[in-house]
């Protein structure tokens, strides 16, 4: 699984857990679902400031690990 | 005259939560017996601001929140500092703020006036609010740090352990896209004091390179425009 993926799904794990929390960038402010959705229009401003960070913190091996465990997504 | 001037505007949900931000500064500046001045709404707009500048010219300053690379952003969404007006910084101890981009072009110039500190980022500010706590934790570490009377390097080198610490523990704590927001955040903060600011322009940095500090003395061409514009 590559790193845009898992942050997807990192983020649909959030949304799901915390409908009302919101991501805030500058002046753009959004609920986690509203990120989700504004990532796959290829919003490029919430992909620049929500999509790209989490990939960032993704190339870390600990982060990434606790990503997976998390998201129960580990190989039997 | 006030040894302080916080600066908080609030008009829209990000402002909201970032006048809310600077509640634990204006407590301990109470706490201590300090005298500022809070610039707050209505009063943080570009006229009010100037004036109080100008009244309190060694004052420190708290600038919380919106920007751009060239401006800080008031209440009225209008400039409250900016280029034609940045030399009000000039000689004072610091200014903090958590103003977006700032720190790209603004804050430089800031520096480049003569403020002694300028904590700023030079891209745009981001933070989740289910660890609000957190985030107001590491935006406020260099008041605090300064209070303590470390100097502007060790100061940036704490709060950069500080965000990476707050970091992992958000990480650990599943808040997956606020760890994300706090590493980003750490990654784009700036104390031009600490560090010299990496100039864009290869001019610059050639001359940066030869002179030094004084290399950033040089007039850039759009500041030689406006200075030929001038009546």
């Amino acid at each position: 699984m590559n790193n845009r993926e898992l942050a997807l799904l990192a983020l649909e794990a959030e949304a799901k857990q915390k409908p009302e929390e919101k991501i805030i960038a500058g002046e753009l402010v959004m609920t986690y679902k509203e990120a989700i959705e504004k990532i796959k229009e290829g919003n490029k401003l919430a992909i620049k400031l929500v999509l790209n960070p989490l990939m960032q913190s993704l190339k870390s091996k600990a982060f990434r690990a606790k990503v997976i465990q998390t998201l129960g997504l580990e190989r039997s | 005259m006030a040894e302080y001037i916080v600066i908080r505007p609030r008009f829209d949900e990000t402002t909201e939560i970032s006048h809310a931000f600077c509640n634990c500064m204006l407590d301990h500046l109470c706490m201590k017996s300090k005298s500022f001045l809070d610039l707050s709404q209505d009063d943080a707009v570009k006229t009010k601001v100037e004036e109080t500048l100008k009244q309190n010219p060694s004052a420190k300053v708290i600038f919380f929140d919106h920007g751009n690379t060239e401006a800080l952003i008031g209440n009225d969404k209008e400039p409250v500092i900016d280029k034609q007006n940045v030399q009000l910084l000039a000689h004072r101890e610091y200014i903090i703020t958590l103003a977006c981009e700032w720190g790209a072009d603004g804050g430089v110039e800031a520096w480049r006036q003569g403020c002694l500190a300028v904590l700023c980022y030079v891209n745009v500010v981001s933070f989740t609010t289910d660890a609000l706590t957190q985030f107001e934790k590491a935006f406020t570490a260099g008041f605090f740090l300064r209070e303590q009377n470390l100097d502007w390097k060790d100061i940036l080198a704490e709060i950069k352990d500080l965000m990476a610490t707050l970091a992992n523990e958000l990480a650990g704590e599943g808040k997956f896209m606020a760890s994300a927001c706090m590493a980003y955040d750490k990654d784009i903060l700036r104390i031009y004091n600490g560090e010299t600011p990496s100039p864009a322009c290869p001019f610059r940095a050639l001359a940066v390179k030869l002179l030094g500090r004084l290399g950033w003395k040089i007039p850039s061409p759009s500041q030689a425009l406006h200075w030929l514009k001038k009546p």
